[in-house]
């Protein structure tokens, strides 16, 4: 009896490890992250103005609801040809409108055009780039993939990438309307056609340009195009993770900005 | 002595060192060629982004009431410099000059400079070295 069930036992192992012997286990594909991408992993500051470095706070001729020039803008707003409906949505805009106001986190090109420092980080199959303003995390995926179907949006869009060369090719689609899609801070908007174009190349041993390209047939005649350097900073903490507070924000803009559109009895 | 020193440091790091950009520009929401000055008891500090706040409450006379002091850092920036949410505890008397709203009658300043009882005095994050665009 006890030869039986040994006899037994010992089959069914056999079996067993013949069956894990024809069927190795599938691990998922290795990947390696591209040595090109390594020389753009770390946290990044915006060049001063100057020095090659393009102005902050091109806004053109756009004024506010006060009336007073707009300042600050995040992009070169007299390079740009908008389309008559983007100063139309100005007519008609608002500060309380603003999401940014709500803590939403900015997009891009906005993103690109802060002050803040950002990071970027590598994973197998995305870089990650961490901005300091909003708090952001965005994901680029590098694994070949394309974009989702078009009646799949988000706020932040969908981000592909590729390597060029030395060079980051990244295409972000997928957006849904944004009031601040295009600047923050004269507040111009950007549809769901928008799509952004970045080139990232290495200009010295820790130095970087971005190349912007802008396409938004509702908001721009024509698409826009301008750059902007960033060094590393291997010293500076990077605060990501600081919180916004809706409350403080909100309160911010209602106590400085009159309301546009009062409600009878309010 | 040390104990002196060391606040003389941290002091010297806040009034000197809270180097962030504003989020958007000041001028389009407050008079910056215009100074307030109100002297309340801190009711509340918070250290956030994009905009850093303090409140104060204010008693007696024509600016009795709340208000709301906006830092032109952010929240990062002042921890940076050394702020923590320590810095300036709730009840403290506090004289705050900065700059007033745009909006008619708002209790609110952009802050300027907060002067403690003993004399001493804090940035909140005001406009030096800050880049405007």
């Amino acid at each position: 009896m006890k030869r039986t069930v040994f006899a037994v036992l010992l089959a069914t192992l056999a079996a067993g490890v013949t069956v894990l012997a024809q069927q190795p286990p599938e691990f998922p594909k290795r990947q390696q992250i591209p040595e090109a991408a390594r020389q753009f992993i770390g946290t990044w500051m915006r060049f001063p103005p100057g020095a090659g470095n393009p102005e902050r706070g091109n806004c053109g001729n756009l004024k506010d609801q006060h009336g007073m020039p707009r300042r600050n803008c995040s992009l070169p707003v007299d390079t740009l040809k908008f389309h008559p409906r983007l100063f139309a949505w100005i007519q008609y805009f608002d500060e309380l409108q603003a999401p940014v106001y709500e803590c939403a986190a900015h997009t891009v090109p906005t993103l690109l055009g802060d002050v803040r420092p950002f990071r970027i980080t590598a994973e197998m199959d995305s870089l990650l780039v961490n901005y300091e303003m909003g708090n952001t995390m965005r994901r680029i995926w590098m694994d070949g993939r394309g974009h989702p179907p078009p009646y799949q949006l988000s706020y932040q869009g969908h981000a592909i990438g590729k390597w060029v060369g030395n060079e980051l090719w990244v295409e972000t689609t997928n957006f849904t309307f944004d009031p601040d899609g295009m600047d923050d801070h004269a507040h111009l908007p950007t549809s769901v056609r928008k799509r952004v174009l970045e080139r990232y190349r290495m200009t010295g041993d820790d130095e970087m340009t971005i190349e912007i390209t802008l396409e938004d047939p509702m908001f721009l005649l024509e698409p826009g195009k301008w750059q902007h350097r960033w060094r590393k900073n291997t010293t500076r903490q990077f605060d990501g993770f600081a919180e916004c507070d809706p409350d403080v924000t909100r309160r911010e803009i209602e106590l400085t900005t009159p309301e546009k559109y009062p409600v009878k009895g309010n | 002595m040390k104990a002196h020193a060391a606040v003389l440091a941290v002091l010297f790091v806040l009034a000197v060192t809270v180097p962030a950009p504003a989020h958007h520009s000041f001028t389009n929401f407050w008079f910056m060629d215009r100074e307030v000055e109100i002297t309340g008891v801190v009711k509340e500090v918070k250290l956030v982004n994009p905009h850093s706040e303090l409140t104060v409450e204010v008693t007696g006379g024509p600016q009795a009431g709340t208000w709301y002091i906006t830092s032109r850092a952010t929240g990062s920036g002042l921890r940076r410099g050394g702020w923590t949410p320590e810095t300036l505890p709730v009840g403290t008397v506090v004289k705050v000059s900065g700059n007033p709203s745009r909006k008619e009658g708002a209790k609110a300043l952009a802050a300027g400079t907060i002067t403690l009882p003993d004399g001493k005095t804090l940035s909140f994050g005001g406009a030096e070295g800050i880049p405007q665009g």
